[in-house]
Parts: C-alpha cells; structure tokens; sequence
C-alpha cells in the first residue's frame, strides 16, 4: 500500500484507523449531544492517537478491512501482494490471530486487490484477486467454516448476524484457523478475470458486486452467493475503480481516471449520471447510513464533492461542492471516510491532518413581521426563534413596539388639544430605553417650553434662539456673591438677559417657573437620590445654603456618608475662597484635594467654587466634564460672556451632531443641523421611530432643504403598516396632522373645521366642506370624535406608478365625519366621489354596525372597524370596510356588479 | 425566556428556505423533496394551506413579492428554472362548492434560460415593479422583469461569479442623494437599482443598472471562501449602504458605506468564528443582524463602541422552561383548529 489509507471503525463511532506503513489507531474527541446518532455539528480536530501497531516486514499491505465485531474490535483482515489474507488484532499483540500466525493462503502468488467484510453477516469476507491463470478472481470466506466441512449455505442455519455470538464464532475461527491449514471459499467466481474492485451490495442477501475485467472487457457484475453458478446482473462500464454501492441497496458508483459513474441497479444498461472532473478521482464512496450520498474527492483540490440522491421516484443528484475545513496552505484533500454510526459524519484527511466533520444541514432564517424571526435547520423550523419578550433588549430591537395596549390607554383620555400634542410621544416612551425615553421627554419639554414663551410653534433650539435675540438685547453683568456667607469678598460674573432666563427655564434650572409645564427637574433628581448632582446644580446657581439643604436631607435619608464629607469640603472651600485673596495656598490645596473626586459633578462643583472671577473665563473645568448636556449649556448661559457663550455653544452642537446625541437638539433645534442630528442618531441606532416622532415637529420649510425628513415619517408609516399596526398608524397620521395643523395659518380655524380638513377630494386635492346643518347632530353619533384617515395601509396604487405617487395617494387622508350630508360630488372638480359599493352611501357617512345584513364571521379580523373603509388595489372597488369584510367571507369576487376582480385573493389581509 | 417550537412541516427531506410574505401571514417553505408548501400562519399556529409541485429537483430558494402585485412566489431549483408561481382560483367552481377551502397556486410563469442549478432567487424592490434576479451556478445573473401584462423580459449578466452565484440581495430603493457645495442635500432622480450578490469565487459584487444594462459597481474580497449568503440592509438613510455576508471561511462581515464621504466600503468583522455559516438577515429596520451557523442563531447589534456585539444565543434544544403563553396559545389553537373559518378562495 504506497499511501495512507483511512478507515472508521465499524465497531466504535469515534475510532479511525490510519493505515498504512503501519496501523494507528486514532481516537477522535466528540461530545455527543444525547440522542444516539446524532453529533454536535460542525468538526472537532481533537484527536487521541490510541494504537500505534507496526507491521511486520512481511506484512505487506494491499488492501485491508477492519472487521465489524464488537467483541474483537481490532481484528483487520490484511490483503497481500503474495496473495495471502493474514489477520491482526492491532490491539493485542499476543493473540493468536497476531503476527499473520493466521493466514488464508491461496497459494497461487497473484495479489490480493481488495477485501470487503460482510457488514450485516460479519463472519463474510468478500476477498479480490488478480488475473492468474485459470484461477477465480472472486471469493467469499465463511471464517466460521474453513470450508471443508461447510454446512449447506442455503440452509442459512450455519451463519449467524448477531454480534452477540460473535464471543463464540470468534473461538471457533481461533480453533479453526489453528486447525485447517487449507481454507476453502464458500463463494468462487471469475475465472480467468481480474478483479479490480468489489463491494456488498445487498449485505443481507449475500450479494454483492464487482468489477472484474476478462478478454479486455470490463463489467460491473452483481453476485448472489447462494446462487454459486453465475450472476445476478452483469453490465459492461468504462470505470472499474472505486467500486461502491449505496446503503439503499439501489446505486452502483465507479470510476476511471477523472470520470465518475452512477448506476441505477434497476436499469443498469445506461449509467443514470456521468461526471467528469477536471482530475483524476481520488476516492469515490457512499456514505454508510442514512440518506445516500456519494462523496468523492479529487487529485489536488481540497474540495470534497457530495452528490445526493433522493430517494422519490425519480433520480436527482445533487452536486455539492463542500471546502475542506482544515486545509489552510491548499494543499489537497487526500482521502475520507464516511462514518458507519453518524449520518453526514466524515473524516476528512489533509496533508497529515484530520478533520472529523459533520456536512452541515442548510440553516437559514428570516424576519417576520409577526413572529421574530423564523429560522429553518435541517429537516426542523422553529417559528418564532427569539420571542416577543424574550429579553428586555430584544423585544426594543425586533421592533414589536406593542403600541396596541398602550392605546387603550389614551382611548380614556378626552382629546384636547393639548394633551393631543404629546400624547403619542407618551404613549411611544413606554416601550422605549430608559436614556431615550428621558431624552425625548427632555425634548418634548422644549418644544412645549417654547411654544408657550415664543410665539411661533417650531422649536428653533438655544443657539437661533439667542442669536434672533443678541442684536435687540445684550446680557448685562452683575456679581454675584455666595449667599451663605454674608461678609463674602468672592463673587462671581454673572451675565443676564431675557433670552438666557429662558435658556435656564429649557435646561431645568430655574424650578421657580410656572411655565416650566410643572416639571420640577431638581425634584425628580431628588427622587433618584442623586443628591450631589442637585447640590452641584443649586452651587452653580451660587446657592449654598440650598446645596447644603439638599446634602442634610441626603444624609438623613440615609446617604452615605460621603456627604457629610461633601458639606464639609464645600464649606471649607466657599470659607477659603471668601476670607481672603491672599491665601492661595488654601485654595489651591483645596482644589489638588477635590481634583481626586471621581464624580464629575461633585468635582466640577468645587472646580467653579475656587475658581478665581474673571470677566473673560472659559469655566473648562465644568464645561469639559462628564456633564449632562443641558446643565452645561445652562451653565454657559449664566457664566460666559456673549462671545465665548456663542463659541462653546457651536462647540457642543457640534460634537452632539457628531454623536448623534439627541440632546444636542436643545442647541440645534430642529432646523437642519438639528435634522442632521437626528439623521446621526438614526445611522447609529435605527430607531426609525423617535426619528419619525421628531419629524413631525420640523416645521415645513426644513423639509424642503432636507428631504430625508419626509423619509423617516414614510419609512416609519411603511414599518407600521408591514407590522400591520395600521390602527397606530392612523393615530400616527391624525396625530401629525394635529401637529401640523397647529402651524399658525391654520389656528384660526375652528376644532370642527380642523377635522373637516382631514378629508379632501382624490382628484383635486380640494378639501371637502363639510355641509353647515350638521352640527347638532356630531356628538350623538360619534363615538369616537377622533376621525380616522384610512387607507388601511395597503400599498396603494400598482407598481407602475410612479414612487411619488404611489405614496402620496396612500397618505390622502379621508374621514368619515360624525354625520353628513351626502356628498356625492366634488363641490370644485364635479367628479363623483366614491361611494361604498355595498350599501352605496357616500364613504364619508359613517355606519354604525353593519351585522345587521349578515352573520358576522366568527373570527373577524381585528382591522375591521367601522370607521375604516378600504378599497381593492386592483379594481379600485371598495367600501366600508365591515362592509367590505362581510362581503368578502361569502363572496369573492367584487360586489360591483360586472367586475369579475377577485379582490380577496391580493393578499391574505383579509383572512 | 426563549421558547422555539418546532413547526412539523411535513417535508420529507431538508428544508432549504423558508420566507415569509410582506405581512408574515403566508410561509412558503422549500425542500430537497421537490415540493413547495404554504401554511398559513397568521393565528400563531400553522395550517397547510397548499403544496405546491412542478420542480423537478431540490428547491433551494423561495422569494415573495410585495403585495401590491397580489403576493406572487418565486422559487428557483436544481432542475434549472426559476418559477412563479400565483395564488388562483379554481375556474367554473362557486366558492361554496369549495368545502376544502384549498388554496392553489399555479405556475404564471417557467424561467429556463439557465444551464445550471439556480441558487437563488429575490425579489426588487416594490418601487421598481414587477423585477426578479436569480442567480444560478452556470455564474450568470437573470433579472426578470414584467409590467404585469403577463410577459416577462429577461436580461441575463453572464459571468458574475464564473463558479456559481449563491446569494442575491437587492439594495432598498432609496433617492440618490446629490449634495452641493452649500452641503445642501437634496435628491434627484430616479432611484438608482442595485443588488449585491455573493459566488463561489470568494467575491462579493455589487452591480448596478447602467444604460439598460448591469454593470459591476464593485466587488469585495474579504472573504477567502465562498460566500454563502448576503443580505443588503433596509435603511432609513439616502446615503448609508449596508451590507452583511457570511462564507464558508466561518466569517460574518458587516460593509458599510456612506456615500456621502467616499464610495468606498468599510468592513466590520463580527468578531467569532462561526462554524458552517449559512445565513445573514437583517430586522425590519436593519439594525439587528441574524446570523444562522450550524445549528444556531445569533442576534448581533452595532455597539457604541463600533463593534458588533452579540444580543442573544437563542438555544436549540427546547426545555421546560419555555415561556407558558406561547405554550398555551400552541395548545389552545390546535385545539380549536376546527374553527378556522373556512374562507372561499
């Protein structure tokens, strides 16, 4: 045997031998996963070498075959060039079997080309010869009987399949071997042909097949050993080597030099799939259990090919191409081996290394809308991997934003105006990241704050805030001097003006404001025990006997008592700054001291107080903290003159632009730096929804510079109506509405006609008046005086159309109102508007409960509401949606008399 | 708390895809045993709802259209055609001599223009009409396309990966994004269509429709191994592109773009040796990475620190600790199957 030959144990799952100038055994390391068959994927490389058996001299290898016994696990039937069998037991060197003390000889010197041992009837080896003479080429020994006295073989009662008597039928070959010096086949055939490959076939019947060559003539031959006079079926091929057969008893494989052949042993004339490869075959075999694969690797690739067969009627073979794992220096893949015990387990050699390899099954996954994620393994799916609430993190990333419940909430609520505005935001924040949450809470003050001392609605952000203000009005100066200590010397430079009074109200400064929405920031701190950052706050307002208040109240609370250490070191440090300026020292040993604190704003608190005062100060050590953005810009705003102010301003909306920092919209505002913020913050975190909740309050000439604000607010529609929230994607609509609406050319109008400009006419635009007699009637009927724009969320429009389009005919919002005159017509276009086309009444008259025509189906979709109406993209026929719906559970083609559209049958919605 | 249940599909053999339509209310499910089946899913259980026949080998990937175009399922097959298939109704019959409520779906459509098995199948955008590319291991890349009066043009991109396309994935329909030198941004045009697609030449390429033709934008070599699948990010930006792959080399790469600096792309490593990689995805709103390798799948999130970092690693044997609501609707809803309306179809 010129090269290392490789070969699994049938008798032990992990065990390979390695076979060549001598045999080792290796012990491959594999955790099991529990179920017998089955193994952990993938491969491990862990390899024990267990045996390491040479040969003798005269043991010359030509082919070899372990023999499937549980009992003697090591026992190896060896071919030799001289035409002897021998046997070994690798593991025990003084057993007989050992040292080729046992030998079949078959005297004539012609060698041994392959060997096969019966896997199912383990006491069968299937033996190959060369040419020699007029000698057979064939031969299967029964090692139970040395053939002299054989037993009738058609009786079947002399050979036994069980493992469990193999103790005893072991015994009689040692007995036997010892005895018979002359071994006679059970099963002889070929006369005066070469054998150049075999292998079981049917192992159970006792038939296998073999290639054998005689008068230059090559067959493919299949033998059934109890019929001893001829075979079975017997068909010419090109390819003599590599001979195998599949474990479905079915499929014959050969090769020649760089051509692969599969036969269907049913229809054996024509070989069922020829493949040729760019080289010569190295290895050709089936794989030994379960669904049959034909692995085969080829000269100096490192690809390992696997066609597989299914198993339905018709033959498909499927080629697949699988990397050798281990190879790194493509250096080609040598041999392999398929696993007696594991389905798509192999070993894989490479150079001099191992690999013992599972073919993976396909796994593959998908998003769902609904479910999670949907991941497919092997022959398994699991529906929804990850649940909904499988962790906090989770649930906010796979975007189940469970807006459902909240709603229910807000239903309760009496819609006013104001409540109105913020309310969707409240309802948003549920669900949100605590930091974002407060974030959007901190920004959603602003814009409240600002509505109420500014005149026009958009929040335009600190920074235009004061640079609208800064030619009208300067800041003036003042000093300031602590106020705990009455013959205090120390001051600080304190600059004022109506514009940063109100910088302080946005940042939570100033709690004595009423317009400050009632949110009391220094109280909600409080709450959180955060004792020292309102201390340090109330010191930065040159509060200290508040600042000490907050501290004693701490320490009573039951703080730690680092703060008493904290009231000590302010008092101390005010002490120093205040009795003299000539006692540096103190200060700056003060100041060496405090550096060490590890809280930015205990440590920013003392770096303000025992800074000297200045007119020009840039206060970096404050301002270069850890700070939260708002007290920095407060910060700012009372301490730095106008300039440096307007310097580190731009400063910090930058780096927050940069961030993407949503706080930084308290300086940007939602103008464009600030909608390039969001932009940011979007790239960063995907989080389409608080991008497209900010949106709604960028006021319309921003959208025109930056366009991608209308995209969030569509990419945020699209998402809720794939994830089919189209109810949260109608309050999103009425609520962008009432925002937009606010926007001051249209407060003059009234609340009745600020819902009328909720439907307007498809062809024109216009929107429809509603008639005046009305009024009267509105708050009897309606039940829920929030009107819904519909379009239930279907893509609207076919793909033809235009992008643009598409979406603005999907965002024309309509409602019906609480009662109306039927408006049949377009009071500016004079074309029809649509009508339900079940009960023919305007869409914009509002049902009641339409059960009364039909039974309402048992299972009726949650979309169906009769405040909704819908249309067929297709046919553009529609109605009221439980109209619509009722009709569609009997019918379905389109009520329209006529239109032969099968409208349900566009999507599954309705189902 | 991780709960997986495993769906009984009934296929006879490996499952190779799996999808779900735009709503998530329809799986269509494929497998080595030729056939294509459709359950529908939308009361959180599954019921069988088709079985669709007509490849003649594995079925390796299915694709679904945006409803607009009435749900269309393409499915493409060792036996080297694409088909498309559409939900119809059984002609001549009223509905309510229709007990089964059966859904079919026949074939609308036979692709066979391929000379080798084809891998993969996907898909435009919705904005770009009716528009499917398949990729096949003869190395070419087909797109089809139709205006939806039944006739199907194909341009097919010969060579793409010489050894064979494996993966495809279309870039969401997104403006080009023109910026001047005010830094003013604005869009124009029409959307530029773009598809990212992975071979067995270790590549990864991004192609582009130029003059009514496809042209090669840019290739990608990271990889040192096929590449198994890609999947181009859904984005809320005009101008960040984003695309996840997976190869046989047991990497995940994440390449990102930002066209407004360079059109160059920068490549994240997700920093773990998967073993037998084989499927990316991303979440609807493209922050979340799935990544399916060997019998498990991870959640992977771009962490502040400009690394991926790993969310979850759901397990794959099921325990008893499965959380109790999902257990009890399972149970509750198959016992109620009996009440599934039966709608005429």
């Amino acid at each position: 045997m010129q090269k290392a030959e490789i070969h699994w144990s049938p008798n032990d799952r992990n065990q390979l031998a390695e076979i060549g100038a001598e045999i080792i055994i290796h012990t491959f390391d594999r955790p099991l996963s529990g179920e017998s068959g089955k193994c952990v994927l993938g491969g491990t490389n862990k390899k024990t070498t267990s045996l390491n058996y040479p040969l003798h001299e005269k043991n010359n290898i030509k082919c070899c075959a372990w023999w499937p016994s549980q009992e003697y696990p090591y026992v190896f039937a060896i071919g030799q060039p001289n035409g002897r069998i021998i046997f070994e037991n690798v593991k025990d060197r003084s057993d007989p079997l050992s040292q080729g003390r046992i030998v079949i000889d078959t005297k004539q010197g012609r060698p041994c080309v392959a060997l096969a041992w019966n896997p199912k009837i383990p006491n069968l080896l299937l033996s190959g010869f060369d040419r020699y003479r007029s000698e057979n080429c064939l031969s299967v020994w029964d090692i139970n009987h040395n053939g002299m006295s054989s037993p009738s073989l058609q009786t079947g009662t002399g050979i036994t399949s069980s493992s469990s008597s193999n103790v005893d039928e072991y015994k009689r070959v040692d007995m036997l071997m010892h005895n018979q010096q002359v071994w006679k086949p059970i099963f002889d055939h070929g006369l005066n042909e070469q054998c150049h490959s075999l292998a079981w076939f049917k192992p159970n019947e006792k038939i296998f097949a073999a290639c054998t060559t005689a008068h230059n003539q090559r067959n493919i031959r299949v033998y059934d050993i109890r019929v001893p006079s001829t075979h079975v079926i017997s068909f010419p091929t090109k390819a003599p080597f590599n001979l195998c057969c599949d474990s479905s008893e079915r499929y014959i494989a050969a090769s020649v030099d760089k051509t692969i052949y599969v036969y269907d042993s049913r229809v054996p004339e024509k070989a069922l799939i020829v493949r040729e490869e760019h080289e010569p075959i190295v290895k050709l075999s089936w794989s030994r259990i379960g669904s049959s694969q034909l692995g085969y690797c080829i000269r100096d690739s490192p690809k390992f090919h696997v066609l597989s067969v299914s198993t339905n009627d018709t033959d498909i073979f499927v080629h697949r191409i699988l990397q050798c794992p281990i190879q790194r220096y493509r250096i080609g893949l040598a041999s392999f081996d398929w696993n007696y015990f594991d389905e798509h387990r192999l070993v894989l050699l490479s150079g001099k290394e191992y690999f013992d390899y599972v073919i993976p099954s396909r796994s593959t996954i998908c998003y769902s809308p609904r479910n999670g994620l949907l991941w497919t393994n092997g022959l398994e799916m699991y529906p929804s991997v990850i649940n909904q609430d499988h962790t906090q993190l989770t649930s906010k990333v796979l975007l189940t934003y469970n807006l459902s419940n909240v709603q229910n909430d807000r239903r309760n609520l009496t819609p006013t105006q104001s409540t109105l505005n913020t309310e969707l935001i409240q309802m948003d924040l549920k669900t949100m990241t605590k930091e974002t949450q407060m974030t959007i809470e901190q920004i959603e003050r602003w814009i409240k704050n600002a509505n109420t001392t500014r005149d026009p609605y958009p929040f335009v952000g600190v920074i235009e805030a004061l640079r609208e203000a800064q030619p009208s009005s300067t800041s003036t100066l003042t000093h300031q001097s602590w106020t705990s200590t009455g013959n205090s010397t120390h001051t600080k430079t304190v600059y004022e003006s109506p514009e940063r009074q109100i910088v302080s109200q946005l940042c939570g400064w100033s709690n004595v404001d009423t317009k400050s929405g009632g949110y009391d920031r220094m109280a909600s701190l409080l709450e959180q025990d955060e004792y020292e950052k309102v201390a340090a706050l109330y010191i930065f307002q040159m509060n200290v006997n508040k600042a000490l208040e907050v501290l004693n109240e701490g320490l009573q609370r039951g703080g730690k008592e680092e703060l008493a250490t904290l009231i000590l070191a302010l008092v101390g440090s005010i002490r120093a700054t205040s009795t003299n300026n000539d006692d540096n020292t103190l200060i700056n040993d003060f100041s060496s001291v405090t550096k060490l604190f590890h809280r930015p704003y205990v440590r920013s608190m003392f770096a303000f107080i025992l800074t000297q005062d200045g007119n020009d100060l840039q206060y970096e050590c404050v301002l270069d903290e850890q700070l939260d953005l708002n007290d920095k810009v407060a910060f700012a705003a009372r301490y730095l003159n106008d300039d440096r102010l307007y310097d580190k301003l731009d400063k910090l909306a930058d780096e927050s632009r940069k961030k993407g920092d949503l706080q930084g919209i308290l300086l940007t505002g939602l103008r464009q730096n600030g909608c390039e913020l969001i932009q940011k913050y979007l790239d960063q975190t995907n989080d389409i929804r608080t991008a497209a909740l900010l949106a709604i309050y960028v006021p319309e000439d921003v959208h025109q510079e930056c366009q991608y604000v209308q995209e969030w607010i569509e990419g945020f529609r699209l998402l809720l109506d794939e994830l089919q929230l189209w109810s949260e994607r109608a309050e999103f609509d009425i609520y962008r509405s009432h925002v937009t609406g606010t926007t001051p050319h249209r407060r003059h109008h009234d609340r009745s006609m600020n819902m009328n400009h909720h439907f307007s006419c498809i062809f024109c635009q216009t929107p429809l008046e509603a008639h005046h007699g009305m009024s009267n009637q509105t708050s009897t009927t309606n039940s829920s005086s929030t009107p819904i724009p519909t379009t239930p969320s279907k893509p609207q429009g076919r793909g033809s159309q235009p992008n643009n389009q598409n979406r603005s005919s999907g965002s024309s919002s309509y409602a019906p109102p609480p009662n109306s005159e039927l408006l049949m017509v377009c009071a500016k276009c004079r074309q029809v508007l649509p009508r339900c086309s079940i009960c023919m009444m305007n869409l914009t008259t509002y049902i009641e409960d339409a059960s009364y025509a039909y039974e309402p189906p048992p299972d009726k979709h949650a979309l169906m509401s009769s405040q909704w109406f819908t249309w067929c993209r297709l046919c553009r026929h529609g109605g009221h949606a439980e109209h619509v719906s009722n009709w569609f559970a009997m019918n379905e083609q389109c009520p329209i008399a006529k239109c032969l559209c099968r409208c349900t049958l566009i999507d599954g919605v309705f189902f | 708390m991780t709960q997986i249940n495993a769906i009984d599909t009934g296929h006879e053999e490996i499952i190779h895809d799996a999808q779900l339509d735009y709503y998530g209310i329809r799986l269509a499910t494929c497998s080595s045993d030729k056939s294509i089946k459709i359950f529908d899913v939308s009361n959180s259980q599954q019921r069988l709802i088709a079985e669709l026949k007509g490849h003649e080998g594995p079925v390796w990937q299915l694709s679904w259209s945006h409803p607009t175009f009435g749900s269309l399922l393409a499915s493409c097959s060792y036996d080297r055609k694409v088909l498309i298939w559409k939900e119809t109704t059984p002609t001549g019959l009223p509905p309510q001599s229709n007990p089964t409520g059966a859904t079919q779906y026949s074939v609308i459509y036979e692709h066979e223009r391929h000379t080798s098995s084809v891998n993969t199948v996907a898909w435009a955008p919705y904005e770009y009409g009716l528009m499917l590319a398949c990729g096949s291991s003869d190395g070419s890349i087909s797109i089809l396309s139709s205006t939806g009066d039944g006739k199907w043009t194909t341009r097919k991109v010969p060579d793409c990966h010489p050894p064979g396309v494996n993966a495809l994935s279309w870039a969401p329909a997104v403006l080009p994004q023109s910026s001047d030198d005010a830094g003013v941004q604005g869009t124009t045009g029409e959307p530029v269509k773009r598809f990212v697609s992975g071979g067995c030449d270790c590549l990864i390429r991004i192609w582009k429709e130029q003059d009514d033709g496809w042209v090669e934008e840019t290739h990608l070599d990271q990889h040192n191994d096929w590449v198994r699948d890609v999947a181009w990010a859904p984005t809320f930006s005009f101008h960040k592109d984003k695309i996840a792959s997976c190869s046989q080399d047991g990497n995940v790469y994440v390449f990102t773009r930002d066209t407004r600096l360079s059109n160059n792309w920068e490549c994240i490593t997700i920093g773990t040796h998967f073993n037998d990689v084989w499927s990316v995805s991303w979440s609807l709103t493209g922050d979340i990475l799935a990544v399916a390798a060997a019998d498990k799948v991870s959640l992977w999130k771009l962490g502040l620190d400009g690394k991926y970092q790993c969310l979850t690693t759901p397990q794959t044997s099921s325990t008893s600790t499965g959380s109790p609501s999902v257990n009890s609707t399972m149970e509750s809803t198959t016992g109620e199957s009996g009440n599934i309306p039966v709608m005429a179809t």
